[in-house]
């Protein structure tokens, strides 16, 4: 076997024509169509920065939803309570989001917590701030918040009743954003010392990788660019409360597309929001208006989280590194055939 | 002339054992200082405590003039002093180059200055044909080159060597020995603990002997050979002394 390395920017090229098509494609698509690419997209983003974190520097976490929740609270508030733009409140959203992650990495690892423990933590951390936001009176407790219709759209307030198209393009912006900060750190120091903390503690930072730092900031670049996706959700849903910002079915959610599509590849977490999100749509559908001799499931919520189960399982026994994983060990075995021949 | 490294009455006790008991070495610039001793006499913990894995109990250790006692690894690695594992840790889901990449980026914070630098060395160290291989595909001797390179890649000016040649033949060792032998003309000091006689005998300008933690004796090879205690030390073992 043979691992080729990629010319350097052989993914930012990929990247260019990726946006291109992706910029293009909703003038062919209908208005259902593009709802469903919106999706796509908002989850390819929170798989990329998950990605970031787990994938690249190998800190598993099952508690997303917090930088998530922080993301839409703080654009969310700002906006209803200070008439702040959702573009600002998002950076602040950001901003707090790895703020979070600095105290929180830094508390989990300084005492050398963990793999599953790890995972664990980070579960706990997030169902601690959603209990606590169910109680806390400026949030609005568990009641959660409106965000008002303005009517018409507003680039300013980030909030489009007319055309959906624009959502589109405001999260296909910030999905090329995160890919681009994904191709950038895996290139550079930081993402190589992330793969080697992954790969083997000891041996990094006997080559002189500060540890502790680099997982600090892996969590803060994470979390920062998941609460940008959860400030798009608010402005998108136009309501958020505890459980919608940070329910565990959100950190489930965050983690599922990428691991399909491939932890640890730039591409994986795309990959897996282009086969899920569909999935999951279509499911949602067949549950609603189910055929005659399956009318016990008319209605069920949670098929489509059944399904996702399911599928999760059959890739974690069978495919360890998601469909792009498999497809490259399958690429780099058609060449080295025909390289023997 | 001032030493590069003083190890100074250095102990380390876990719970009742005293693995490392009163320890105190000098190391020159420019020499390569061979570490024996048998199974469990001491000397990995010794490593350990030099490159910054553990605290010893007792004891101080200075490097270049400067205290590194209790400093984590990642500081002692960046002052200049890098290490290998007894057991080879490579990042197995990287390739060899992108290995040796992450040693590079101590000294070169720009990914292709990176990239070139880890070549070189790559080369240096006989490993050019596997360059673009993932870490995992290689042989044993492939993966102690690798840990050479790694480690040489933070261009340390004290490289620590923890049995390179353990498991390897006869004819591997004595290429690792050549390699080791080039490093040093380098102007690296070397520390290197072997349980190959005969590659230390070649390799070592001096020669220091670990038994039950206690350092019994430092000398030239040929004295250390003859040296009453060192015979003792290790007999009803396999190993002779004598040079060939």
């Amino acid at each position: 076997m043979r691992i080729r390395r990629l010319p350097l920017h052989r993914d930012y090229l990929v990247l260019a024509l990726v946006t291109v098509v992706l910029f293009v494609a909703p003038l062919f698509m209908s208005r259902f169509l593009i709802s469903l690419a919106v999706l796509v997209l908002y989850w390819a983003h929170l798989g990329n920065a998950w990605n970031l974190m787990a994938g690249y520097a190998g800190q598993f976490s099952f508690g997303h939803a917090v930088f998530y929740g922080i993301g839409a609270y703080t654009s969310t508030v700002l906006l209803v309570d200070y008439a702040v733009s959702p573009w600002l409140g998002m950076v602040a959203g950001a901003v707090l989001a790895a703020l979070f992650g600095l105290v929180m990495g830094y508390l989990l690892f300084r005492f050398g917590i963990r793999g599953h423990f790890f995972a664990l933590g980070t579960f706990a951390i997030a169902e601690m701030v959603r209990l606590f936001a169910t109680e806390l009176e400026f949030i609005n407790t568990s009641v959660g918040i409106h965000v008002p219709l303005v009517g018409g759209d507003s680039w300013l307030r980030m909030q489009f009743e007319e055309s959906v198209i624009n959502y589109y393009y405001v999260i296909l912006a910030l999905f090329v954003i995160g890919l681009v900060v994904v191709i950038a750190v895996s290139r550079s120091r930081m993402g190589y010392y992330f793969q080697a903390i992954r790969e083997d503690e000891e041996a990094a930072a006997a080559l002189g990788v500060d540890v502790l730092r680099y997982k600090t900031l892996a969590v803060m670049l994470s979390g920062a660019l998941t609460a940008v996706g959860g400030s798009f959700f608010a402005q998108y849903f136009l309501f958020i409360d505890p459980t919608l910002a940070f329910g565990v079915s959100v950190s489930v959610q965050i983690l599922l597309r990428p691991i399909v599509g491939g932890v640890g590849t730039v591409w994986g977490p795309l990959v897996g929001a282009l086969l899920l999100t569909p999935l999951a749509e279509a499911t949602r559908a067949f549950v609603r208006t189910p055929p005659a001799f399956l009318g016990v499931i008319q209605g069920r919520a949670g098929v489509d989280v059944m399904i996702f189960g399911a599928i999760l399982i059959i890739v974690v026994l069978f495919l360890p590194h998601g469909l792009v994983g498999a497809g490259h060990s399958l690429w780099e075995r058609v060449r080295g055939a025909e390289a023997t021949r | 002339m001032t030493p590069l490294l003083r190890v100074e009455g250095v102990s380390k006790r876990f719970s009742g054992l005293v693995a490392v008991n009163q320890v105190s070495l000098d190391l020159l610039e420019g020499e390569i200082l061979g570490l024996i001793g048998p199974n469990g006499a001491g000397k990995t913990t010794l490593f350990n405590i030099i490159s910054g894995r553990l605290a010893p109990t007792a004891g101080k250790v200075t490097f270049d003039g400067q205290v590194i006692t209790g400093m984590p690894p990642h500081r002692v690695c960046a002052l200049g002093v890098a290490r290998t594992f007894q057991i080879a840790r490579p990042f197995s889901g990287l390739t060899v180059l992108d290995n040796v990449k992450v040693g590079a980026f101590l000294r070169h914070r720009n990914a292709v200055q990176a990239e070139e630098r880890a070549l070189e060395v790559i080369e240096f160290t006989g490993l050019g044909q596997s360059a673009r291989k993932p870490a995992s595909a290689l042989t044993a001797a492939g993966r102690k080159r690798l840990e050479l390179a790694r480690a040489l890649c933070t261009e340390p000016r004290l490289l620590l060597l923890d049995e390179v040649m353990a498991g390897l033949t006869a004819t591997e060792s004595g290429q690792i020995v050549d390699l080791i032998h080039a490093i040093r003309d380098t102007g690296v000091t070397i520390l290197v603990i072997e349980h190959v006689m005969k590659a230390i005998m070649r390799l070592s300008d001096r020669i220091a002997v670990l038994h039950h933690g206690e350092l019994i004796a430092v000398d030239t090879p040929q004295s250390v050979a003859g040296d009453e205690r060192v015979i003792e030390a290790y007999l009803g073992e396999e190993y002779t002394f004598a040079a060939d």
